[in-house]
């Protein structure tokens, strides 16, 4: 058990804590990149997402890992997974689960309350957009406040709780998209891209092999407790947070600070739960890269995962091929 | 030490390089603005100036501030340079804000792990932590300071020369040093009347003042007055009034019959010769002592050094008849000398002047071009040229206006050898009291029968027989007379009545008509002469009745000094040159 395992709320945080986290953080990354190959922007965007203690939303044609990603962090990390096919005759029941009817020796019947696949660390909610609203909104008190109500009562999610959800861009029919209010529910939103051809191959040799890489566990659940503890601790100096409310503000087409494009194409820009996001997401992104202090790198670093699902762009942009990804790029140049 | 503090050591000292640097870079830029205000001075632009300084002033300062406000310094944003500077990912910037939070909110474990690592990187990037010092200057501003050398070097002096109040130039300083030598040689003759050397030592103090004087006005003024000193001189030198040939003593009288004599000067020889002749006549001796000291001035005048030596030329001539003419007074026989002097008149050469009269002619003439070319400089901003021909029309203006003085001195050009009486006679109006150029019927030549040609002093019609000018509504007609010192000079209206006071040469004499018809008084009548003039009427007795009436109104509202000396010639310019236009 290393340091972060013991360490508390009380615990004095030195230098040599921040290096161990640092260290022990980049461990887990090594453990992704070895068996998720050519992803290490989504490995580490995932790991950002854990780490602060929010919800990722993958994005990607099928067969390109985001299942392995989830399936292997939950190996390299000492937590619970579990693993939700969406489809649209899933109900929230499946997913939460349900009181059954239930007999002891002594013959008596007693309604038990048995949990759902919700109850785990880290949830792979896979094609989330096949499902109905309604099973889609029975993640939401779980994705936001860690907890679920089956029959009139609360049910506390063990921490630390991650849904990691995926979906399919491509293919739309029998698709639900997910309502805006969802979508600001995931911290990150990360875009799994296809790999490159050298990736690729070395993909196609390793795992049509008979023996196939594995990740080693490298972190406990408390030593990830610790982590997100951590995380909340980095320094946010001021004109950090003034950049961060200025990208946020940025991205509504009625601020004056706007740039011309969000002001054409957005139609509504990101929530203040996106500022919280950013700066959150920033500090998981200074820890891993080993500061005790958020920089504005970091927040231009991860303001496209944090940001694209959050505007709301218009049919202009839809009709002229403009993605958020690149009106964030518009917002950030404002800041740089 | 904390981060901050360090971090404001160097914040002052880059803020002080970069002052440097800002200075340096606007150095150019305060140059040519200090060279404007210096232009702008010395073209006596005062409130240019001022505006010229101000506006450089803040416009240097507001670049200068802009400059310094881009790299100015304090701790956060040195912070901020420093972390973008070595990658440091806004680490100082972020333990400056802990820095300077309040002490009672104390840093937690993680910003006191942030501070450490500033504390630790500040040695690390002391070196390099200051740009170092880069003196550049603008290359608009040295472009800017280049264009105001230029303006400097070609205009400079042609604004110094522009200048109204200032002094003469060094050519013109000269010019006025060697007039003043001229009068000083002038001063020195011993034959001079005391009068006439303390008017010749005034006008020398005069010029004096205006070599030396600070100002364009002030010199004007100073060869202004020594040109009325020289003016007023002149006559007293020719001595060809009868009162002042009077005054001359009898040793005065045989030293300049004898330099006239010497010179050729005909009309000279022959004033001196009357009056010679009268003292002669007088005297109780016979004019025996009279007679020895016309000898002894002739053979003084022949032989300065006493060396007996005698060339036979016609000066030589002149002078030994003027010695046998002494000698025949010596002897009692002023018949003889009589004759001898009538001869010695008769032999001279027409028109010649005495040495002292010609060269105070020269020093007026040099005196007059010098205070045109004063008064052009300052009036148009050309560099005065005072021993340049007549090239502007204000120069040929102001050389005409001194070849008309000439004239009615009797130095018209081509009177020298072939008089050609009454030939080219214009229709001058006079005016009464302009000085040297108020005739009548200008004579193109300059004389009628001069003396010499046959008809002596007090043959035809004698002077004296019309009335002065008084630039009323007169009209001057040239007599086909004779000049004659004898007579009344009034005729041309000039006598006494120059602006500078001076009495009018009297070799040219006219007598007076009245106008007819008077000149119109009411406004309707002066428009219509106007107009009538204007429009090539060539009946222009009206319109010069008028312009003569305006003239004397200028003229005596000038003698009131109510007119700025540097305004007086030009209006008199303009009177001249209305009535040489009519001439033509």
């Amino acid at each position: 058990m290393t340091e972060l395992a013991v360490l508390s709320p009380e615990t004095f945080i030195d230098e040599g804590v921040l290096q161990t986290a640092t260290a022990s953080l980049s461990r887990v990354l090594a453990e992704l990149g070895k068996v998720v190959l050519g992803q290490e922007t989504l490995c580490r965007e995932v790991v950002i997402g854990l780490l602060g203690g929010g919800n990722v939303l993958l994005e990607g044609q099928p067969g390109l890992g985001k299942t392995l990603l989830v399936r292997t962090l939950a190996d390299a990390v000492e937590i619970t997974s579990s693993r939700i096919q969406f489809t649209p005759d899933l109900m929230p029941a499946d997913i939460t689960g349900t009181q059954v009817l239930m007999r002891d020796d002594s013959g008596r019947s007693s309604l038990e309350f048995r949990r759902g696949p919700i109850f785990a660390n880290l949830v792979l909610a896979d094609e989330i957009n096949r499902a109905t609203p309604k099973t889609q909104s029975a993640l939401l008190e779980a994705m936001q406040e860690h907890a679920v109500t089956v029959a009139g009562a609360r049910h506390i999610l063990a921490e630390p709780f991650c849904v990691i959800a995926t979906q399919n861009p491509i293919e739309t029919e029998g698709t639900y998209p997910l309502p805006e209010a969802q979508l600001d529910r995931f911290l990150l939103k990360a875009v799994v891209g296809f790999p490159t051809l050298e990736v690729l191959r070395s993909i196609g040799v390793s795992t049509t092999g008979i023996s196939t890489a594995s990740a080693e566990r490298v972190m406990t659940r408390e030593e990830l407790l610790a982590m997100q503890r951590l995380v909340r601790q980095i320094v946010v100096a001021p004109h950090v947070a003034d950049v961060a409310a200025h990208i946020t503000m940025a991205t509504h087409p009625e601020h004056n600070m706007s740039p011309a494009r969000v002001k054409k194409f957005v139609r509504f820009g990101a929530s203040p739960r996106a500022m919280q996001a950013l700066l959150l997401a920033g500090r998981a992104n200074a820890l891993l890269a080993g500061r005790a202090h958020v920089g504005v790198e970091d927040l231009v670093a991860i303001a496209t995962p944090v940001l694209r699902h959050r505007m709301i762009l218009g049919f202009d942009a839809t009709l002229d091929g403009v993605t958020a990804d690149s009106l964030v790029a518009d917002v950030l140049a404002t800041v740089q | 030490m904390t981060v901050t503090l360090s971090l404001a050591r160097w914040a002052r000292r880059s803020n002080r390089r970069r002052a440097v640097e800002a200075v340096a870079r606007a150095l150019p830029w305060i140059a040519a603005g200090a060279a404007l205000v210096v232009l702008a001075l010395q073209r006596d632009h005062l409130i240019g100036a001022v505006c010229v300084g101000a506006g450089a002033s803040a416009a240097i300062c507001a670049l200068v501030a802009r400059r310094l406000r881009r790299v100015w310094h304090r701790p956060p944003s040195m912070a901020r340079d420093l972390d973008g500077r070595h990658r440091t990912a806004d680490l100082l910037r972020t333990a400056v804000s802990i820095e300077a939070r309040p002490e009672a909110s104390g840093p937690s474990d993680v910003e006191q792990v942030v501070v450490a690592r500033a504390r630790e990187l500040v040695p690390k990037i002391a070196e390099g932590a200051v740009a170092p010092l880069r003196l550049r200057t603008s290359p608009l501003g040295v472009a800017a300071l280049a264009v105001t050398a230029l303006m400097w070097f070609t205009g400079a002096n042609q604004g110094l020369a522009a200048r109204p109040s200032d002094a003469l130039t060094e050519k013109a300083r000269a010019k006025a040093e060697e007039i003043e030598k001229a009068v000083d040689a002038l001063a020195s003759d011993k034959s001079m009347s005391a009068d006439v050397k303390e008017q010749l030592a005034k006008a020398k103090d005069a010029l004096k003042r205006a070599a030396s004087a600070k100002t364009g006005t002030e010199a004007l003024a100073a060869l202004s007055e020594a040109s009325r000193l020289l003016d007023e001189a002149a006559p007293h030198i020719a001595a060809s009034k009868p009162e002042e040939l009077e005054k001359l003593s009898e040793q005065q009288l045989a030293d300049q019959l004898a330099s006239a004599a010497k010179a050729g000067d005909a009309t000279r020889v022959q004033q001196l010769s009357r009056e010679l002749m009268k003292r002669a006549s007088a005297a109780q001796d016979g004019g025996a002592a009279l007679g020895e000291m016309v000898k002894n001035a002739a053979a003084k005048a022949g032989d300065p050094w006493g060396n007996g030596s005698g060339d036979g030329s016609p000066q030589s001539q002149r002078l030994a008849q003027l010695s046998n003419a002494g000698d025949a007074m010596k002897n009692g026989d002023l018949d003889s000398a009589r004759s001898a002097l009538s001869g010695l008149s008769k032999g001279a050469k027409p028109g010649a002047m005495d040495p002292r009269a010609a060269q105070l002619a020269a020093a007026r003439r040099s005196l007059s071009d010098l205070r045109s070319a004063t008064r052009s400089a300052m009036n148009s901003g050309m560099s005065p040229s005072p021993s340049s021909g007549a090239g502007t029309p204000q120069e040929s203006r102001d050389a005409m206006a001194q070849a008309m003085r000439d004239a009615a001195m009797g130095k018209m050009p081509g009177s020298g050898g072939t008089p050609k009486p009454g030939s080219g006679a214009g229709k001058m109006a006079g005016m009464g009291k302009m000085p040297g150029s108020g005739m009548g019927k200008m004579p193109g030549s300059g004389m009628g029968q001069m003396p010499g040609m046959g008809q002596m002093p007090g043959a035809g019609q004698m002077p004296g027989t019309g009335p002065q000018a008084d630039g009323g509504n007169h009209l001057s007609v040239l007599q086909n007379g004779t000049s004659d010192q004898h007579g009344s000079s009034g005729t041309s209206g000039m006598k006494g009545n120059s602006p500078s006071g001076a009495t009018a040469p009297e070799t040219v004499m006219a007598e007076e008509v009245k106008t007819d018809p008077p000149p119109p008084t009411t406004p309707d009548g002066i428009i219509r002469a106007i107009r009538e003039h204007s429009a090539g009427d060539h009946t222009p007795t009206a319109f010069q009745a008028l312009r003569d009436r305006y003239a004397a109104v200028a003229e005596a509202t000038m003698h009131r000094d109510e007119i700025p000396l540097t305004r007086r010639d030009f209006i008199q310019r303009y009177f001249e040159a209305l009535r040489n236009q009519e001439a033509q």
